[in-house]
């Protein structure tokens, strides 16, 4: 590509052609686009850049717009139209299935002591409890706990090799819930809290 | 003490940095439709997009407590937008298991009552934006800044930490390379004009 500095437009020179640029940039001051205008009423060379710099400018606009739906982030807050909105739309559903496998948690395995000291939620999807205390959580030993994460924020292409289910629900803190998280490289136990 | 929509982008962000989420999804709604043309305008797939700006935000969630200076929240999210789409892009070449899709104008070619106009429509701005990715870096950021957000010399300036007469000077540059690989469309719209 050759050099811009090398390559300015026959007929005018470059203080028009900025002044140009600055009016199609609505960045020109009342007078600079006065003097614009009479620039373009009397000088052809003027008027030429003028038009092709203002059809470059449409044409790239065009161009560079994309024109599809915002994703998920970008959508209006509440219902189901917000990330948190749906996924707690997932998470009542969820607390259905726990219903059905919360026999499960009383399992002997389920009710090893655990010797693994309560820790601090990463990062939950939303703010927890008033003073904005982290939910405590006790993970069963053996088990990685992982980070919650959004599924807005996974990627598509990680969607397909993500899997998760409720697997029971603490009993002091009805709020909090567990999920197991299989992907291709790991599973995981997931602690989510909110208004369940 | 929850914020509101009329929030500044520093109060913004200053709420998502104590944990606010509600604070982040609203700075993400202000500022995700420049964000997205920004990725758009960097990997050159629109069907990548999605992905890209979804980890662009994820980012933002994680390391916007490293964010020292928040009244630098534009160059800093810009640099993070660009940064990602420029990964995803590279992942995309090293890849190499498709063929580049029609993109975002497919489905209009579909329902078009004029299917060669459309072809010539889609194949005009794949031109353009061919010729515009083909811009060196310093002509093209604040090109793509202006051109897809109206964003004024000072906010581009700000967001690529430049003086407002640089960041003139290489808008006026662009065109002129730009005019140049791009004279027949140019010169045509101004036979159509007559």
């Amino acid at each position: 590509m050759r050099n811009p500095e090398d390559i300015c437009p026959p007929g005018i020179d470059d203080r028009v052609e900025r002044l140009i640029c600055r009016c199609l940039d609505q960045e020109a001051t009342p007078e600079e686009r006065a003097e614009l205008a009479g620039l373009l009423l009397r000088d052809a060379g003027a008027r030429r850049i003028h038009a092709e710099y203002r059809r470059l400018d449409a044409l790239a606009a065009e161009a560079l717009r994309l024109n599809t739906p915002a994703s998920g982030w970008g959508r209006p807050a509440g219902g189901l139209g917000s990330w948190w909105g749906r996924w707690r739309v997932a998470a009542v559903g969820a607390v259905a299935t726990a219903a059905a496998v919360v026999a499960w948690s009383f399992l002997p395995l389920g009710r090893q002591p655990s010797n693994a000291e309560p820790q601090p939620m990463a990062r939950t999807p939303r703010a927890v409890g008033p003073a904005g205390d982290a939910v405590q959580i006790t993970p069963r030993p053996g088990w990685p706990v992982g980070e919650y994460q959004p599924v807005d924020h996974v990627p598509t292409r990680h969607l397909h090799h993500l899997y998760r289910d409720v697997i029971g629900i603490r009993a002091k803190d009805r709020n909090v819930i567990y999920l197991i998280e299989r992907s291709r490289r790991s599973t995981t136990i997931v602690p989510i809290s909110g208004d369940l | 003490m929850a914020v509101t929509a009329d929030a500044g982008d520093h109060e913004l962000i200053a709420a998502a940095q104590r944990g606010e989420r509600a604070a982040l999804d609203l700075f993400v709604r202000r500022h995700e439709r420049w964000v997205r043309n920004v990725v758009y305008a960097t990997v050159a797939h629109s069907s990548l997009v999605d992905d890209v700006v979804q980890q662009v935000w994820a980012t933002v969630w994680e390391q916007i407590g490293t964010l020292v200076d928040p009244a630098r929240w534009r160059s800093w999210l810009y640099v993070t937008a660009r940064n990602a789409a420029i990964d995803a892009g590279v992942r995309m070449a090293r890849e190499r298991r498709r063929r580049v899709p029609l993109d975002a104008a497919s489905p209009a070619i579909a329902g078009d009552a004029d299917p060669a106009a459309a072809i010539g429509r889609t194949e005009q701005r794949h031109r353009v934006l061919d010729a515009i990715r083909g811009l060196p870096a310093i002509y093209r950021e604040p090109f793509i800044l202006r051109h897809v957000e109206d964003w004024s010399y000072a906010q581009i300036g700000e967001a690529l930490n430049l003086p407002v007469d640089t960041v003139e000077t290489r808008l006026v540059r662009a065109r002129r390379l730009l005019r140049e690989t791009l004279s027949d469309l140019v010169v045509d719209s101004k036979r159509q004009a007559k």
